[in-house]
């Protein structure tokens, strides 16, 4: 694993462990996790409740707050000027700087992420004026441009439309428009359809394609929708229980995963264009997060488990191409 | 005709909601849909939000009661059942909700949540909390669980709860709406594996209604689309999806992240025009029209009814009316 | 763990086993339950407002309850009368050490000692303001369920009819009420010697002064009446919400009649919120009951009604009467200021979200 970024490298993160001190025990939420993304690719992490994809996401950008603590880590990302840094190491007020501008996210609910009493214009116009030097009026000219690039009808109205008088498909837009506007690096989303239509859905997820293309912006998608995976990512990393299980490319991924979790989730999951008779769920629940001791976190409910699963840490195994696989059974001694 | 096994008829079920503030804006909920169910069938509803489907679940149940419109149930007209026949039928035709969080009482204790069904429908079982006790692990949950709370569950434990509320009461009828749509993937086909295991087991019905289409093919015999409070199209499930009729139909199978890649990515889109139109101010004629990429000069003029196209399939759409 | 906390837990935990003990399995089936209760307790533990308020709300009982019969001095004897050459001297400020055989806190103009009233009205301000409340809280549930849950027309007519009483200012129409309410009550009094007593020995007063026990309650009653249409819109509010919330579709599903939704599903819900609202009104129905009384609406002389003594201190304020002032004011003050405080407390023991986040920083258990 080289520590420096490569090339065509955006973000590298290294050995990420996050926990929370809780009277209740220590939750191990993220335990040794890394992620890479290069230039306009759209990476996907994907893990269920419990998983430490959302943690682990907010570390990346230090947004871990007490009683949580990024315990160790790296995580290195190339700025527009070429500069690389250390996010975990970075004084807040620079990290302050880089989000929103560099590096921008799109959280789950619009609704939440706008303020009812400030209208589109407003808030696509407010994260400009936040990191550059242009008047209320150029900014609010720019937020019309951006929300025709992510296709609102009508953007020289809409813009001075309140998030209440917006649809769920276009508030969402609205939040991904004041995402991409000061053209980032990387967009960081999660989950950003869950509480869409279908039909919306895949509207917004062509649309965040697209604008990565458009704007030479990397995407780091945030799910648990295998379907959406398949359609929007190029790369997929598989978290369980705060550590990646499994990562590689997306066609790889879904024709021959390694990890016994990765296979039995593939399992789980409908294809509505595929005929089958019974779908195989996996017997048990998510780990327990809280005072974990060492082992593979799936081990108690992996068929396939040895005795050394439950006692020490999964290797680090390379598959070549990109596919690494955190498992005993591909542990050739 | 009645055909023999047939468990729940619905015939032009009308739900209209006023507009508040308005005397003339009526809300079409659900606006005029007819579909029958059979006993041991699972009839899939599928839609977007402001379909209707979810007004749909309830009002077949009576949960909300119809504008106009009739309900069949073993024959016999429960439209306007008042007391204790309406009560009888509640018991024969429960439901689950969707979110898990809050369809159980928080300061009930589980068993105390579950007790209900059979006190109320004063269920012949000789010793209720062993009886209760017992069921439990037919949902997968275990004794330990009976005199906690519902916050002290995970979402999957819950829904696992409101299932079995629904089936102590005996029925042979469950609508379920989205059961798992707020839950994890693997506790999701946990759940839906126990769904089908009972339905066979106790030979029941469903209406199971969804946005999922993958999870509604999995559950389902037959699939009815809605678009705007009315059905556009009615098959079974393996038709549905190999030979979908309604250009809504196309479309929404179209948009449907599938989990392959190799198929997501050589699959064309179907243009996807607009918004979904709000339910208040419906459009002339056919309700799809302003969307549809085959729209016909008839389609804008008059509404299409749901006429039978091959065995079993029936769609509403001018494109497929015989001369 | 604080030690509040443990003696608590203490006693949460000897109730358990004594109630297993009777019937062998009641900890198993209740254990989440007295796991909640004392999640309860720990919250409310933590928080020093909440100790402090706990304490003077104590302290306001104890004397409520007990003040009749610990103050020394009788109520309804005027030492003045009894003895004449007092008068010049009265009323006689505190003496600390260099009296004779005056009281060392001080007498009203009466002669009598200022801190044994004060004791004995603790009664009269407790025994108001929670009847006051109680029976406002009780009305207004009872309207605000009916009006929330089925809506429409009866909603409608509730809550017009509620609003137009809250049009009302309050002080003014508890005025007018007390006013005319008090000659029918007199006239009841006097025909009810059974009810005359009671009402006497709830407030610890003389059954002979009739008409000063009908001042009393026509204060009273006065309040009740402007005090219950805020409880039927906090009610109403409450129900709203919990209205749409699952397990009461649920309960319709399952056929339930409206009378069990209401009281199983609905009340349970809306009580939290409730409690709350009545503890922070305990000490607003104390202050509003003595202010009345100050006006000379409620009860008059000999009755130590902390209201009315403060006003008949009004004619020798500021330096022949302070300390009456200061003694009876303070005592309210301290009502009061317990109730909030108790009150303030529950809100932050009632809300979820602050019981989650504590929950996880403690760690709560029943050991059988």
């Amino acid at each position: 694993m080289s520590t420096e970024l490569g090339e065509k490298q955006v973000l590298a993160a290294r050995d990420v462990t996050v926990r929370f001190y809780t009277y209740a025990g220590v939750v191990h939420a993220v335990s040794e996790a890394y992620l890479d993304v290069y230039e306009g690719e759209s990476v996907a992490l994907v893990g269920e409740t419990g998983s430490g994809k959302s943690v682990f996401t907010r570390a990346l950008t230090g947004l871990i707050e007490s009683p949580g603590r990024i315990e160790s880590g790296r995580v290195y990302f190339r700025r527009r000027d070429g500069r690389v840094v250390d996010m975990l190491k970075l004084p807040a007020d620079e990290l302050r700087r880089i989000r929103g501008d560099e590096i921008s996210y799109v959280f789950q609910d619009p609704s939440s992420a706008l303020d009812p009493l400030y209208t589109a214009g407003d808030h696509i116009a407010e994260t400009i004026i936040e990191h550059r030097a242009v008047s209320k009026r150029e900014a609010l000219r720019e937020a019309v441009r951006l929300l025709r690039d992510v296709m609102i009808p009508n953007p020289e109205t809409r813009v001075k439309s309140y998030p209440h008088e917006l649809s769920g498909g276009m508030r969402q837009r609205v939040v991904i428009a004041t995402a991409i506007a000061n053209k980032p690096r990387l967009l960081i989303a999660d989950e950003p359809t869950t509480n869409l239509d279908v039909t919306v859905q895949a509207q917004i997820l062509d649309l965040l394609k697209e604008l990565g293309k458009k704007y030479g912006m990397s995407l780091l998608l945030i799910t648990h929708n295998l379907g959406i995976v398949a359609e929007t990512a190029d790369r997929v990393y598989v978290m369980y229980g705060g550590r990646i299980a499994e990562t590689a490319d997306v066609f790889t991924l879904f024709e021959s995963p390694q990890h016994p979790y990765t296979r039995l989730l593939l399992n789980c999951v409908p294809n509505p264009m595929r005929k089958f008779e019974r779908l195989e769920s996996i017997p048990g629940t998510v780990p327990n997060l809280i005072d974990m001791k060492p082992g593979c976190p799936f081990a108690p409910r992996c068929p396939h488990a040895l005795d050394v699963c439950s006692k020490e840490n999964p290797p680090r195994v390379e598959l070549g191409g990109n596919h690494v696989v955190h498992c005993w059974l591909h542990w050739k001694r | 005709m009645i055909v023999v096994s047939e468990l729940l008829r619905a015939e032009n079920l009308k739900k209209y909601f006023r507009v508040r503030g308005s005397l003339f804006k009526t809300l079409k909920a659900v606006d005029g849909v007819s579909f029958s169910i059979r006993e041991g069938e699972t009839l899939g509803l599928v839609g977007e939000s402001g379909c209707g489907k979810s007004t749909l679940g309830r009002v077949v149940i009576r949960l909300i009661e119809p504008t106009s419109g009739r309900i069949f149930f073993r024959g016999k007209d429960v439209t306007s059942l008042r007391g204790s026949e309406l009560k009888g039928f509640r018991r024969e035709a429960q439901i689950v909700f969707q979110d898990p969080n809050t369809s159980l009482n928080p300061r009930m204790t589980i068993l105390e949540t579950l007790m209900e069904p059979i006190l109320e429908h004063k269920i012949p079982v000789g010793d209720p909390e062993g009886f209760i006790t017992d069921q439990l692990t037919r949902v997968g949950l275990g004794k330990e669980h009976l005199h906690r709370y519902p916050h002290e569950l995970s979402g999957g434990q819950r829904q696992r709860v409101a299932i079995l509320r629904a089936l102590l009461p005996n029925p042979s009828f469950i609508v379920l709406d989205e059961p798992t749509s707020s839950l994890d993937v693997s506790v999701q086909t946990q759940i839906l594996n126990i769904l089908k295991d009972i339905q066979s087991e106790r030979k029941l019905s469903y209406l199971f209604i969804s946005h999922d289409m993958g999870v509604v093919k999995y559950m389902s015999h037959r699939i009815a689309v809605m678009y705007l409070g009315s059905i556009v199209e009615l098959a079974p499930s393996d038709t549905l999806f190999e030979n979908p009729l309604h250009p809504y139909t196309k479309l929404l199978l179209s948009a449907v992240p599938v989990p392959d890649p190799k198929f997501a990515r050589s699959r064309k889109r179907l243009e996807i025009k607009g918004e979904p139109p709000s339910p208040i101010d419906l459009p002339p004629g056919c309700k799809f029209h302003p969307r549809c990429p085959f729209v016909m000069e008839k389609c804008r003029l008059e509404r299409p009814q749901l006429m039978e196209v091959e065995k079993d399939h029936y769609v509403a759409c001018w494109l497929y009316a015989k001369a | 763990m604080n030690p509040l906390y443990q003696v608590g837990s203490w006693l949460v935990d000897a109730y358990a086993k004594l109630r297993d003990k009777l019937s062998p399995g009641w900890l198993e089936r209740n254990r989440s339950r007295l796991v909640e209760t004392k999640l309860s307790i720990y919250v409310f533990t933590t928080s020093k407002i909440g100790v402090t308020g706990l304490v003077l709300v104590i302290v306001t009982l104890f004397l409520a309850i007990f003040g009749p019969v610990i103050a020394w001095e009788p109520y309804d004897v005027y030492p003045v009368l009894l003895n004449p050459d007092l008068a010049g001297k009265l009323p006689h400020p505190p003496c600390l050490g260099s009296c004779e055989e005056l009281p060392a806190a001080g007498t009203d103009h009466y002669g009598r000692d200022v801190l044994s009233l004060v004791v004995r009205g603790f009664r009269i301000s407790l025994v108001m303001s929670v009847i006051i409340v109680v029976t406002s809280a009780i009305i207004g549930v009872l309207l605000g369920l009916v009006s929330g849950y089925f809506g429409g027309v009866v909603d409608e007519v509730i809550m017009r009819f509620t609003d137009m009483m809250l049009a009302f200012p309050g002080l003014v129409l508890a005025i007018a009420f007390s006013l005319t309410l008090r000659p029918a009550l007199r006239d009841f009094m006097m025909t009810n010697p059974v009810f005359t007593h009671a009402v006497a020995y709830i407030f610890a007063l003389n059954p002979e002064d009739a008409p000063n026990l009908a001042n009393l309650l026509s204060v009273f009653l006065a309040l009740i009446i402007v005090w219950w249409p805020p409880y039927t819109r906090v009610v109403r509010g409450s129900v709203l919400t919990v209205r749409e919330q699952g397990f009461i579709e649920a309960a319709r599903a399952l056929g339930l009649s409206v009378r069990k939704i209401l009281l199983r599903h609905l009340l349970p819900n809306i009580i939290s919120p409730l409690l709350v609202m009545v503890t922070f009104d305990f000490a607003t129905a104390t202050l509003s009951s003595a202010a009345l009384s100050f006006l000379g609406l409620g009860p008059q002389p000999p009755v130590p009604d902390l209201g009315l003594v403060i006003s008949q201190a009004g004619q020798f304020f500021p330096e022949r009467s302070w300390w009456i002032v200061v003694e009876a004011g303070t005592a309210l003050l301290l009502i009061s200021l317990g109730w909030n405080l108790v009150g303030d407390a529950l809100r932050d023991v009632f809300d979820p979200r602050t019981r989650r986040s504590i929950e996880l920083r403690a760690k709560i258990e029943v050991r059988p």
